[in-house]
């Protein structure tokens, strides 16, 4: 175990409320990034991986309670209750980056002016920031192009990513939230971007936590790896050992069911979807889907087993274990 | 053997941008191409290459600018009124976003009914019901869904629907756009496993556009790769995914996500896709190719490799292309 971590996520429990029904869409759900690190969360959609992410930084969506948790970055440990607190963190220390980025950038600004706006939040005397700008398109990589005087409408998603990427890098982060950054962006694209994301990592040490639906495009650059359904993490820890032998039945499930490029397989689909089962608190919720279900999962939480370099989840290596 | 299902020639459909009349329109430039009967044709391509252009000229959802769409050998775009809506029921479209495409307002069952009434495909409604029924177990619909409406289905049921619809024509193609680049890996895999077993029971070709390589290497038996708006590679997926040729298909299947990333291809491409950049006349993958040299300002010509693999590069003329001329490709600059 190395030192202290750069963030960290203990017992985080979030209930949405709607229409006076309470439903519980973040359950217990642990994380902890070190210095540097890639840190890989994935999900399918509704699995509640950008609701806590958010709720981390203090951005739970209305409607959102949170029951519990903490959350530690940087040394300073607070209750995941007091969002505004944690919404401090923001601009100071942690920067986020959307899918969505065109979205994410003011349509009335130039590039440069949206770069420009973080500095001045960041009480940047006016006279430094233009150099600091340029400065950020180069590491961003937009520095042969004209790029400054642009609209958003003027360039491509993945020009915008590198301007939304200019902007979070503009605090000077140590940990960067990106949600799914890619997903709009072409593969030649994605894969110059994620490793320019890892480039960055290895240079200025910040940490990412990367938040994607297919485990295919956490593989090359993360090192860790929590995989959540339901709200629920199922299976967490190294990604290397994860990958090599997934042991709980829905990693499993997601790896067999992704296309493979090199060699063809046949697809083998995970029944049901995610949300199917029904949503008590103290249950496996990946029973109703699960090929080895049995009365125990629905009993009670799952537990959490610590086994060859991860935690997995499940009741089915609770006997390995004893 | 058969006339091809679908035979494309020469198709053009450009969209030149007024406000920039010096750059390269987008849309597709000069496509040729079959799909056999029963076959699986796989198009990949990045945003902007003219898939989906493609494939809406050949549904006649777009009318080209130049070229042939031969249906069973009957040219499609010349078919006018009465026709023509008869003729629609042979090539039929599932899109990417199937909320986009059902009706808010009808259940399932009265949505596909439309399709059978609309073609004459059933006599009267007790006769639709059966063929529902029926219908629904083949693209792994419950029963129960048809007289629900498509906000109370998933994702995943919505797309089988549309598929439904689709099939609901007795098509003798449907062009998939990206049919499941909306779901979920684990739907995903639902989807595409019904169509490909749908596609060995029922026996329509399927032209299946994509960007996601993996997706096409599972469905498809032989693919185009498309950039700008031209086919820069085709053949059987085994040669294809095997040898690339050309060093955009390289680029583009080294760069794919892996589950278990391999030896990284030593092909990336420069950049992006930036069309000011690319002169008429020359290779449109020149501006990013890692590999380009002074020949490539010439549009290359499609070179056989063999066993209906052909690739649109310079490096694929071997031997050397001293019997290609490349007078007629300098006309244009």
């Amino acid at each position: 175990m190395s030192a202290a971590p750069l963030f960290e996520i203990r017992n985080l429990s979030i209930d949405s409320e709607r229409a006076g029904i309470r439903r519980r869409i973040v359950q217990d759900v642990n994380l902890r990034v070190d210095p540097g690190q890639i840190y890989g969360l994935v999900g399918e959609s509704g699995s509640g991986k950008s609701v806590s992410m958010m709720a981390s930084v203090g951005l739970a969506a209305a409607g959102l309670v949170v029951q519990q948790g903490e959350v530690a970055f940087n040394g300073a440990r607070r209750s995941a209750g007091d969002q505004p607190a944690l919404r401090r963190n923001l601009s100071h220390g942690i920067s986020l980056l959307f899918q969505n980025a065109k979205g994410s950038l003011s349509p009335f600004l130039t590039t440069g002016a949206q770069v420009a706006r973080v500095l001045e939040r960041q009480s940047m005397p006016r006279q430094e920031r233009q150099a600091r700008i340029d400065e950020l398109f180069r590491v961003v990589g937009l520095s042969h192009v004209d790029l400054g005087r642009k609209y958003p409408h003027q360039i491509s998603g993945g020009q915008a990513q590198r301007v939304a990427m200019a902007c979070a890098l503009a605090t000077d982060p140590k940990l960067l939230i990106a949600d799914e950054p890619t997903t709009a962006l072409d593969v030649t694209t994605e894969r110059e971007m994620l490793r320019f994301l890892k480039r960055l990592c290895e240079e200025r040490g910040l940490a990412i936590v990367l938040i994607a639906h297919n485990l295919s495009l956490v593989s090359e650059y993360c090192s860790g790896l929590s995989i959540l359904h339901a709200g629920q993490v199922v299976e967490e820890g190294d990604l290397g050992a994860i990958f090599e032998a997934p042991l709980h039945p829905y990693t499993q499930g997601l790896i067999a069911a992704v296309p493979d490029v090199d060699e063809p397989h046949e697809l083998v689909p995970i029944a049901g979807s995610v949300w199917g089962g029904r949503d008590d608190v103290d249950r496996c919720r990946f029973s109703h889907r699960c090929p080895h279900a049995m009365p125990r999962c629905d009993a009670g939480l799952p537990p959490s087993i610590a086994i060859h370099g991860r935690r997995v989840h499940c009741v089915l290596y609770d006997e390995v274990v004893r | 053997m058969n006339a091809p299902v679908l035979a494309v020639r020469n198709l053009t459909k450009l969209f030149p941008d007024s406000s920039r009349p010096d750059a390269l329109p987008v849309g597709v430039r000069g496509v040729s191409f079959d799909v056999a009967r029963g076959e699986v044709v796989g198009l990949i391509g990045e945003s902007g290459c003219g898939k989906t252009t493609l494939g809406r000229c050949i549904v006649r959802l777009q009318d080209a600018d130049a070229g042939e769409i031969l249906v069973n050998g009957i040219p499609f775009q010349q078919l006018q009124g009465r026709d023509l809506r008869r003729f629609r029921k042979n090539v039929q479209v599932v899109f990417q976003r199937p909320e986009t495409c059902l009706n808010p307002r009808m259940t399932v069952a009265v949505f596909v009914r439309e399709a059978l009434r609309n073609f004459g495909i059933v006599a009267n409604d007790a006769a639709a019901r059966s063929r529902l029924v029926e219908l629904a177990n083949l693209v792994g619909l419950r029963e129960g869904a048809l007289d629900q409406y498509p906000h109370q289905l998933s994702g995943g049921e919505r797309q089988r629907v549309a598929i439904m619809r689709a099939l609901a024509c007795e098509p003798e193609l449907i062009v998939l756009d990206e049919p499941t680049s909306a779901l979920d890996v684990s739907v995903q895999a639902q989807v595409l496993r019904t169509l490909k077993e749908l596609q060995t029971v029922v026996g329509t070709s399927f032209l299946f556009i994509s960007h996601d390589v993996a997706v096409i290497r599972y469905m498809c038996s032989r693919v185009l790769v498309m950039y700008l708006g031209v086919v820069v590679e085709e053949g059987p997926a085994e040669a294809v995914f095997a040898h690339p040729a050309h060093p955009y298909t390289r680029a583009l299947l080294g760069a794919a996500p892996r589950i278990r990333p391999g030896p990284s291809d030593p092909i990336a491409l420069r950049g992006e896709l930036v069309l000011g950049d690319v002169r008429p006349g020359e290779c449109p993958v020149r501006p990013r190719c890692p590999l380009a040299h002074e020949r490539c300002t010439q549009a290359p010509p499609e070179f056989d490799l063999g066993g209906g693999h052909r690739s649109a590069c310079w490096l694929s003329a071997v031997p050397p292309p001293q019997t290609v001329s490349p007078t007629e490709k300098k006309a244009a600059s």
